[in-house]
């Protein structure tokens, strides 16, 4: 069949020629040319670049924020999913629909409204701030915006294996005997996992890079509330292209290592959903 | 175990109870109530609390926020446009065309989703700024990209380039390619084929991925603020201007900006609801087509036997060649709700497995069981038989406890079961499609009865072993379900119901998903186990050959009601009604009335009929099976039909005749000996005498 549509179709040449210039020109040879940069500088200067307690502070951010809000998706999609799924109620169409809305709203809407809610005199802030809960301009306003950015991930990956888990299976645990705690623990849970963490990872790997909406929420103080991309800005505005590159690089590594994990993830999903 | 012997115990296998499902929903729209709407009110709040006329002014009168409208809707279109045709054209190749680093060309189209906003822009900052690679080239010819309209464009294209490939490729794989291949043999060449065949088929996901990547592009962040260098009124993009608004502590302005992009969400997500609401209801539309085709056979005109029914609904009447003492079964009515010949072999034992006594059962609208009354006779396999949307399957469901009966009620050795949910019944149920637990291995299937029940470990390794070895398995306990071939997974399924040691055994349509050689292998299989383990057993099939060699005794449904019970000898050769006969098996028909004694059908062809001596006529359909005519070269004094023989095919052990009756404008099928069709010497094109050795008449009135 693959040769014969070769033969057959036309546009083979033509379209993987078109698609891997393009590629190569918007993607891959400027992210080689950051590479490059960075490789400018010895390995004591890149170390000196990357390994700062600045810098240091703010991969901890980066990470620790983008973990706390991914592992608070973790149920909240899960649970969001089997509501979808299992349950009709009134508007729960529109509710679905809602869902997707931090994949659509640009960012840096989401900052603004986040900083907006939280600080003493917003609509939600003015109950929390009383009671020692800060919302905005501190560690747990970047977790906050961070929720709101990777919730779609969880209840959209895990959303269509739940449909697709025939009611088959779990009558078969009920006729087997088993209580309805039992099927969902036993059965259900296990069926889901490899999609709730492909969406785990998911909302992780999003954070990580996420820019746009926590500046507005953080406040961006130095060794507090700054997180790696905001390190990135700083060292350009200083002109320092190459210590730059360098903290980048850091970025790339840990976007490509998420990147491949996911896509392992992927795969175990696609075998695990399928006989 | 709860021993709550209500309804909704026995439902709860399908449905939470109502109070965990309000918990549930009601925890999920508060979490998304606070994550995302409240802030979604919030921008419209604080975009509108100074009236209307103030907001206005902050977006059309402000400049700056103008000039940065207009940035964006270049912008964003643009950086589209590029990516749109390059989804195109790797969606093509990806999807249509197999080559070495295809896997990687298509991870690597995923990379910018993985690349933060900012490293975006930077990489970009790296090549075309002052320091970049090109940085002097460009400022010796005076360009600008940097700072400026065409990085905004590379910075937005990078970051939003995954989104229409994305969404294409999976759309285009499920699509194949037949309909373009067959474009080509019909002489379609190149951009045709791409025009008239592919994009027709591709448009709502191509729209699709176009929407979401313009939604990204115009409200791109990161990597926009890192090549813009912020000239007011020139490289500020809607978001950037938002932040700057929000830097200078303008508030209003910001959330004015802010508004629109909310906006420009919302559409995004109404067209991509609509789209997605769009291909559920093609589906939908799709499946309802597949059930109505599917649903066709069962309407055929005979029915099945009725309260209503009053008189015997069937005679055999014997033509004066045949030999007259036949034995007759009469399904009568069930005017308790039980059927005769079932109740008299149960009781015959002494011993009812399994009691349906006057279930009825709607899905809205639609009657799927109509007061339905059987017994199942203790250690015996039946088959449940009939068209789809019968109702076997239901009564199958209701006996399991996995369905709930609207009225009537389910017995098991005696015992009222109606309302015990299906774990407390103690049933064995295998599904049609298997229903393995995929993330189990093939021991850990069959123990997982044994374990929520609470066995001892050795007890479980001693049992499943055990079954492993019946289902002939041994040695394929560690494998996953995706490791068997179809056969094996339904002996594994089969193994997993009977571990409990069920009292009764169900099979919705065991064979159904398996290839015609398997299902025979399986079939004798499942028979053999039978005698050996002897569990009451009841098994769904819409084949009736399936039936006859598996099952002991066949119940034979049609449009909820059961219209025959009975050995698959008693069902075959005495069929209750017309329903039956036609069935189980080839039938040739015939229309016509009775009266007086007689059956008169067209053109003077005619039967004696003796169970209707009424005067008055009434219309009756005379069935013949094949093997039942015979064929003659001359008329004889007996009823007979003059054909003309249009076909003969004599492979097999029996010659088959296809003759067209003209008199009665109908195609008659004939099976002769193979040594009477040598004797008769019969050509295509011959004239000839069809009669019938025996018939069957059913008086329309008294079916249905």
């Amino acid at each position: 069949m693959v040769d014969v549509n070769r033969r057959v179709l036309p546009g083979f040449g033509l379209s993987l020629g078109y698609s891997v210039f393009y590629m190569s020109l918007l993607v891959l040879i400027p992210l080689t040319a950051c590479f490059l940069k960075a490789s400018t500088l010895g390995l004591d200067e890149f170390l000196a670049a990357v390994w700062t307690e600045r810098a240091r502070a703010a991969y901890g951010l980066t990470i620790g924020a983008s973990l706390a809000a991914a592992l608070i998706n973790l149920p909240f999609g899960v649970l969001i999913a089997w509501v979808l799924v299992r349950y009709q109620f009134p508007g729960s169409r529109l509710f679905d629909a809602i869902i997707d809305l931090p994949f659509a709203l640009p960012t840096a809407v989401a900052g603004l409204v986040y900083s907006g809610l939280y600080v003493k005199n917003g609509w939600l802030g003015q109950y929390l701030v009383p009671l020692g809960i800060q919302g905005a301009y501190s560690r747990l306003a970047i977790v906050l915006v961070l929720t709101f950015i990777g919730l779609p991930f969880v209840v959209r990956t895990v959303q269509p294996v739940l449909q697709d888990l025939e009611a088959e299976v779990e009558e078969a645990a009920a006729c087997l005997g088993a209580t309805r705690l039992q099927t969902a623990w036993r059965v259900i849970l296990p069926t889901l996992l490899p999609a709730v963490v492909t969406g785990f990872a998911l909302a992780f790997a999003r954070g990580i890079g996420e820019y746009g909406s926590v500046v507005f929420v953080s406040g961006n103080m130095p060794y507090k509330t700054e997180i790696a991309p905001v390190l990135i800005v700083a060292s350009l505005e200083a002109f320092q292209y190459r210590q730059a590159a360098a903290i980048a690089v850091v970025l790339l590594m840990l976007s490509f290592s998420m990147l491949i994990v996911i896509n392992l993830l992927e795969r175990w999903t696609k075998r695990h959903a399928s006989y | 175990m709860p021993a709550t012997n209500s309804a909704a115990a026995a439902r709860r296998a399908q449905v939470d109870p109502a109070a965990v499902r309000y918990a549930l929903i009601s925890t999920s729209l508060l979490v998304v109530g606070i994550l995302v709407i409240v802030p979604l009110v919030y921008v419209f709040y604080g975009a509108l609390k100074d009236g209307i006329g103030a907001y206005w002014n902050n977006l059309f009168n402000d400049p700056d926020t103008l000039s940065a409208i207009l940035l964006t809707l270049r912008v964003a279109p643009t950086a589209v446009a590029l990516n749109i045709v390059f989804g195109v054209a790797a969606a093509w190749a990806i999807a249509r065309f197999r080559f070495p680093g295809r896997t990687l060309l298509t991870s690597l189209i995923d990379l910018p989703f993985a690349v933060s906003p900012v490293v975006a822009g930077l990489i970009f900052i790296l090549i075309f700024g002052l320091q970049g690679w090109f940085g002097e080239w460009l400022r010796a010819h005076d360009l600008k990209i940097i700072f400026a309209t065409p990085g905004l464009i590379l910075a937005t294209a990078f970051v939003t380039f995954p989104f229409v490939a994305r969404e294409l490729i999976p759309v285009m794989e499920a699509i194949g390619s037949e309909e373009e291949v067959a474009a080509v043999s019909l002489g379609a060449r190149g951009w045709q084929i791409f025009r008239r065949i592919s994009l027709p088929n591709i448009k709502w996901g191509l729209l699709y991925g176009i929407i979401l990547c313009n939604a990204r592009a115009m409200g791109e962040f990161g990597a926009v603020y890192v090549v813009s260098g912020h000239i007011a009124g020139q490289t500020d993009t809607l978001p950037l201007r938002v932040e700057k608004l929000f830097q200078e502590y303008n508030n209003a302005g910001a959330y004015a900006a802010a508004s629109l992009l909310s906006s420009l969400a919302l559409v995004t997500l109404s067209i991509k609801t609509a789209l997605e609401w769009k291909n559920r209801r093609e589906m939908e539309a799709r499946i309802r087509e597949a059930t109505q085709q599917d649903e066709t056979p069962a309407s055929s005109s005979a029915a099945a036997a009725s309260p209503e029914a009053a008189a015997p609904p069937e005679a055999t009447v014997e033509t004066p060649a045949a030999a007259p003492a036949e034995r007759r079964l009469r399904a009568v009515p069930p005017l308790d709700g039980r059927d005769e010949s079932g109740v008299d072999r149960a009781r015959e034992d002494g011993h009812v497995g399994i009691s349906v006594r006057n279930v009825t059962k709607r899905f809205g609208d639609f009657v799927a069981l109509e007061n339905v009354s059987v017994e199942i006779p203790h250690g015996e396999l039946v088959a449940l038989l009939g068209p789809s949307g019968s109702g076997k399957t239901t009564l199958l469901r209701i006996v399991s406890g996995l369905e709930t009966a609207d009225s009537g009620s389910i017995l098991y050795e005696e015992e009222d079961a109606t309302n015990r949910s299906p774990r407390d019944r103690n049933v064995g149920f295998v599904f049609q499609h298997y229903a393995l637990f995929r993330h189990m291995t093939v021991f850990e299937n069959i123990a997982f009865g044994l374990r929520v029940r609470k066995w001892k470990r050795a007890d479980v390794a001693e049992r499943v072993h055990e079954l492993l070895r019946l289902i002939q398995l041994d040695g394929l306990g560690n494998q996953l379900p995706s490791q068997l071939s179809g056969g094996q997974r339904q002996r594994v399924a089969l193994a997993r119901a009977l571990a409990a040691q069920p009292k009764v055994l169900l099979l919705d349509e065991p064979f159904g998903a398996l290839d015609a050689k398997v299902r025979q292998e399986l079939r004798q299989w499942l028979r053999r186990l039978h005698d050996e383990i002897h569990v009451t057993s009841v098994f769904v099939t819409h084949d009736q050959e399936e039936a006859f060699e598996v099952a002991d005794q066949v119940v034979v449904m049609n449009h909820g009601r059961i219209a025959q019970v009975g050995t698959p000898e008693e069902v075959f050769e005495h069929p209750a009604n017309g329903f039956v006969m036609d069935f189980l098996g080839n039938v040739n028909v015939f229309h016509g009335r009775v009266e007086g004694g007689r059956a008169l059908l067209q053109n003077g062809f005619e039967l004696d009929y003796p169970d209707y001596p009424h005067g008055e006529a009434k219309p009756a359909t005379v069935y013949v099976r094949p093997h039942e005519l015979e064929i003659d070269r001359r008329p004889s004094d007996r009823a007979s039909l003059a054909a003309q023989v249009i076909r003969i095919n004599p492979a097999g052990a029996a010659v088959k005749v296809e003759l067209a009756a003209r008199d009665f404008g109908l195609l008659l099928n004939v099976v002769l000996s193979q040594e009477r069709h040598a004797e008769l010497g019969l050509r295509a094109g011959d004239a000839v005498f069809v009669f019938p050795k025996r018939a069957r008449v059913f008086v329309q009135d008294y079916t249905i």
